[in-house]
């Protein structure tokens, strides 16, 4: 059990799939939104794949419109996690010790409130909609990031052929451009794949509290939240929704994994 | 492998009790021996106060009427039935009425209960700053109470008014003064001790977001409950109750109509009945000032498709065109309806050069509310108005709208149950009433709330709040939705439910009533 | 060992009253009156003002907060707007519960995960171990919510095996009783602790199994089970002691979204309640609390780590 490439195909392919998916759905003859009272609650079909929910919209069109937003939630939260991440990093450990220590105190101080309470926190003081959550989400999402980042560029400060060029004088952008960022690269890579999945969980179970995005759009944690209520009678509304959270989420892991594999040469 | 092996069977030992003791303690009991005299009723909350004196929530005074008695009560049909009161005398002026009190009515401790502990609470009901004194005050005076006798209370009104008896025995629960005499403050949420009255049940626990557990008042004047102990189990989640009713871990619980359907093979009945209830979309006035934009918007909406979605079938909601709930005698249908017509919400938007967004909060625990707060969105876009919706937790949803012009929301979802008398509704649409959420201020209205108040002459009355039924429509800040029914799901092992009698808010009139099989 | 644990304690300090100042000012800034949780709209003004200055709301702020940290430090968090408690009563009396609930969840996750972990690196890349890899990958890609929805669907309402609502049938404080309302939640957690703590187990072990010493006992003949039991088991499991530490906060806030779903009168409960209600005595209080646990279960980790590992000791002075 090396890298197995088998995963890593797999889970591009599942992620691909649900990108292209998600991209194209306006295009798709998918309408998530028009109740009509005369078809709820129907099961699946030819009419409707996934059936149709208690106010008889096409619940295969709310699950790809709802995993639109979750992916989205996802990705930009991770862009937002590990931009500021990456900085953060950067700052603390090319900076001045000062600098270091400060950042590094605040992290620890993040890092010191349990996530999920400071994330609801959050969502009940601001007002919920997509760009917040991603805002909140990706805004306390950064830490592991940082200190990873800061870490590479410790152990890289270390190394001779670094010393050697700080000696002669090579100006700071250089000395990055060649040096710092190949060594980062590969940890921002695998930590974002976490980032994606941990923010997706997230939302998941943000919308499940009810302090998810607002109607009309919606989520699969909101979904999951709605589908709670017709448990009994249409179990697979709740099923289909999770069953995609969890092959997305599993994917980005599969892919993390398979990138800390190939970088780092780790033991699996 | 030996040490993993062994390591698994640790973990096994360790969950194995767990398991066994789930499967043993199901073999031998399905319910606690105790269960057979428990009649097990679920709430969906805390009681906001349980403070006689000034709870006004649904599950407040649910409990309250189980613990305290009135004394009397307005049935639906508007016909007066006593409590604690043998007689009740209205003088022919109007400006008195004398209540007798049934001789040997007891507290739940043995002492009696007398005309001094009728005065005692309505005295402290008409302090304003103890926050539910408004229907004790007509104009800018109280009512108040005189003890002419031991057994007698003589209440005299600053003027004559027709709703006066109404607004007497209405929600005011008579608190014992020989308990509650040294406290100097009833605006709390909670008495020391927490409850004790004449009602069917004592209260002996309270577990805060758990349970309230009472136990059968042998000395209760309507005769000693069946059932030695009630609960009242607070489950939040609806889907929750629905499936304990399914497994018979509670006994009773109100239900929404979709969950009607799920119990179908539930061993409980379900007992529907209008509730006086109106149901609807509200404009914080300050917010929208505009009026044409405010009509628009009503004519937008199409209330028969709004109920549709939310309550399923017209066997559990019946439209609602007024202020007043459409089974109210007082309830007209002269009014403008805001029946829905898009072409003329699009020309008055055009013709006012409007491209609102209006912002819509409701109750995010409320799934009904969810469901027309949905369908109204799509309405509105369908005349060109954009609706954004915000769901609140229901207590920051109150607390916000006080804010008036500084809500963060312009429209909102809620309900009432103000009962029979008209009056009572002054407590919404008056300037600046305790529960007017629309910020609404229009000097007619208040005008003919005045004259609503005093006036004795029951067809005069009728055309004064027919006036002020026409007046609100006309201003576009209230949109009434409908009258939804209360569905609740009683387990078959309890009886006496049509004895219990079913009732608004208080769910059941008289709690002593149920017996189980 | 004292100096070590003295220069921990010395960088938790400055890191609590950093927050305690956050969540103190958090508080000030808060659009409500300290006093409002105390006082009824029945006082009169004199009352109120007599009020504030018993509590010290006209001094300076520092020494406010200086005077806050001491009630906090007795223990006294305040109270709820809400419904006008003590926070710290209505805290004593969920925090057993929430511990009767993620206590044994975790420390059976943690069995589980050790058993599997070892015995995922014994088989290090056969089926058995690729088995467990992807049971541990489902349960981390797994939301508790809807793991808890396919339970209550099947043992609540399909097999009516177990109750699903809070922690005991009223009038009832048996522990049968308790035990079968238990069940449900704690098999989420479980099932929500163990993939993590697997993993860890699995590739301590495995890393273990590359070491020198490993190599030579091999070279002496040793059979893999001698192995396991004699040298790698022992070097596995006490870095995962340190977790422990680690784990300390989750005794708080560990199961607030299972606690929500099976009405578990828990901290989690009460927290989500006064988050949604805004509640701000409420919320602030819960953070504290939690935020002191995390830096409190840190510095047992590191110290726990320090007791059974004593190179670190000299690893850290040489810096």
């Amino acid at each position: 059990m090396t890298a197995r490439p088998n995963h890593a195909r797999g889970a591009i392919g599942v992620l691909v799939f649900l990108a292209l998916v998600s991209l194209a759905a306006p295009l798709l003859p998918l309408d998530p939104t028009t109740i009509d009272l005369t078809r709820r609650s129907q099961a699946p079909g030819p009419a409707h794949w996934f059936g149709t929910d208690d106010l008889g919209r096409d619940y295969l069109a709310r699950v790809v419109y709802g995993g639109r937003v979750s992916l989205l939630v996802g990705a930009l939260a991770m862009v937002t996690a590990t931009t500021i991440g990456t900085l953060i990093g950067l700052l603390a450990g090319l900076g001045r010790p000062w600098v270091d220590n400060l950042l590094m105190r605040l992290v620890d101080f993040l890092s010191s409130i349990p996530w999920l309470v400071l994330v609801i926190v959050a969502s009940v003081l601001l007002r919920p909609g997509l760009i917040m959550i991603v805002a909140i989400i990706g805004g306390f999402s950064w830490m592991t990031t940082a200190r990873l980042v800061r870490a590479e560029i410790l152990s890289v400060k270390q190394r001779a052929y670094v010393g050697y060029a700080v000696h002669i004088g090579q100006p700071l952008p250089i000395l990055v451009a060649r040096h710092i960022v190949p060594a980062i690269v590969p940890v921002v890579l695998i930590t974002a794949t976490a980032t994606v999945s941990a923010a997706m969980l997230t939302e998941a179970s943000l919308s499940f509290l009810g302090l998810g995005v607002q109607a009309p759009q919606t989520s699969w944690g909101q979904l999951l939240q709605t589908a709670q209520g017709s448990l009994q009678r249409q179990p697979y509304l709740a099923l289909i929704p999770g069953l995609a959270i969890i092959a997305t989420v599993m994917s980005c892991n599969a892919l993390g994994n398979s990138l800390r594999h190939t970088f780092l040469r780790e033991a699996p | 492998m030996k040490p993993a092996a062994r390591a698994i069977l640790a973990a096994l030992a360790l969950i194995g009790p767990l398991f066994a003791a789930g499967c043993a303690a199901d073999d031998t009991s399905p319910a606690p021996p105790d269960q057979t005299d428990t009649f097990t009723f679920a709430i969906s909350g805390d009681p906001s106060s349980l403070n006689p004196i000034n709870t006004g929530d649904r599950w407040g005074l649910t409990t309250t009427n189980v613990v305290y008695s009135p004394l009397a009560r307005v049935e639906a049909d508007g016909t007066v039935r006593n409590e604690l009161a043998e007689s009740i005398e209205p003088a022919a002026d109007g400006r008195s009425v004398t209540v007798k009190l049934k001789p040997d009515v007891v507290w739940s401790d043995g002492e009696p209960l007398t005309a001094a502990d009728v005065v005692f609470t309505y005295t402290n009901k008409a302090v304003k700053d103890n926050g539910n004194a408004d229907l004790l005050w007509i104009g800018d005076q109280p009512i108040t109470a005189t003890a002419v006798d031991a057994l007698t209370v003589r209440f005299d009104l600053p003027e004559a008014s027709a709703a006066a008896l109404s607004n007497i025995a209405t929600e005011t629960y008579i608190i014992p003064q020989h308990i509650y005499g040294d406290v100097t403050d009833f605006s709390g949420a909670e008495l020391e001790p927490l409850a004790l009255g004449s009602g069917p049940y004592k209260l002996v626990e309270y577990q805060r977001g758990e349970y309230l557990r009472f136990e059968a008042n042998e000395l209760y004047y309507g005769g000693a409950p069946a059932i030695q102990h009630l609960v009242f189990r607070i489950v939040p989640n609806a889907d929750s109750v629905k499936t304990a009713l399914q497994t018979g871990e509670v006994d009773g619980a109100s239900v929404s109509p979709s969950q009607v359907a799920d119990l179908a093979g539930a061993p409980v009945d379900i007992h529907s009945y209008a509730q006086g209830r109106v149901g609807y979309l509200g404009v914080i006035e300050p917010r929208v000032p505009d009026l044409a934009l405010r009509q628009a918007l009503f004519f937008a909406l199409d209330r028969e498709e709004i109920n549709l979605a939310a309550y399923l079938d017209p066997a559990y909601f019946e439209n609602a065109y007024s202020i007043l709930p459409p089974g109210n005698p007082y309830a007209t249908t002269d009014l403008e309806r805001y029946d829905q017509d898009v072409e003329r919400a699009r020309t008055l938007l055009a013709a006012a050069g409007l491209n609102p967004t209006l912002v819509l909060a409701y109750a995010a625990s409320n799934a009904a509310q969810a469901t027309q707060a949905t369908i109204i969105q799509q309405q509105g876009a369908a005349a060109g108005i954009t609706i954004e919706l915000s769901a609140l937790d229901g207590t920051a949803l109150y607390e916000e709208v006080e804010k008036g012009a500084d809500a963060p929301f312009d429209l909102f979802l809620g309900g009432y149950i103000m009962g029979i008398d008209p009056d009572a509704y002054s407590l919404l649409f008056r300037t600046a009433a305790s529960a007017n959420f629309f910020s609404y201020s229009n000097p007619v209205v208040d005008a003919l709330f005045d004259q609503g108040l005093v006036e004795l002459d029951d067809a005069r009355r009728e055309t004064i709040y027919g006036d002020i039924q026409r007046a609100i429509a006309g201003d576009a800040i209230f949109y009434p939705i409908l009258d939804s029914f209360d569905n609740l799901a009683i387990n078959q092992r309890v009886g006496g439910v049509a004895q219990a009698k079913l009732i608004p808010v208080y769910h059941f009139e008289d709690w002593s009533k149920f017996t189980l099989a | 060992m004292l100096v070590y644990v003295a220069r921990r304690l010395a960088q938790v300090v400055p890191l609590l009253a950093v927050v305690t100042l956050a969540v103190f000012f958090a508080l000030r800034l808060a659009p409500y009156d300290f006093v409002d949780s105390i006082t009824t709209p029945n006082m009169t003004a004199e009352h109120v003002a007599i009020v504030r200055s018993r509590y010290g709301l006209d001094d300076p702020a520092w020494l406010q907060y200086l005077r806050w940290l001491g009630r906090v430090v007795q223990g006294d968090l305040g109270y709820s707007l809400a419904s006008q408690h003590s926070i710290a009563a209505d805290l004593a009396q969920r925090l057993p519960n929430t511990i009767v609930l993620v206590l044994p969840a975790y420390l059976t996750a943690l069995i589980l995960a050790i058993a599997l972990g070892l015995v995922a690196a014994a088989r290090h890349g056969r089926p058995l171990d690729r088995l467990i890899d992807t049971i541990g990958a489902v349960g981390i890609a797994m939301p508790p919510f809807w793991f808890a929805l396919l339970l209550i669907y099947l043992f609540g309402y399909f097999l009516g095996l177990f109750p699903i609502i809070g922690m005991h049938t009223v009038g009832d404080r048996g522990l049968p009783d308790l035990l079968r309302h238990l069940f449900l939640p704690y098999l989420v957690l479980v099932v929500a602790f163990f993939p993590d703590l697997t993993r860890y187990v699995r590739s301590s072990a495995i890393s273990q199994l590359d070491e020198d010493y490993v190599t030579v006992q091999r070279a002496f003949g040793a059979s893999d089970a001698q192995l396991f039991r004699r040298h790698v088991s022992r070097n596995v499991l006490l870095p995962v002691v340190t977790q422990i530490g680690l784990a300390l906060p989750m005794l708080v806030t560990g199961a607030v979204i299972t606690e929500t779903v099976f009405s578990w009168p828990g901290v989690g409960t009460y927290f989500l309640q006064g988050a949604r209600a805004l509640d701000y005595p409420v919320i602030l209080a819960v953070l504290l609390l939690s935020a002191t646990l995390v830096m409190v279960g840190n510095l047992l980790a590191d110290v726990l780590y320090v007791v059974v590992d004593p190179r670190v000791r000299l690893g850290k002075t040489a810096t």
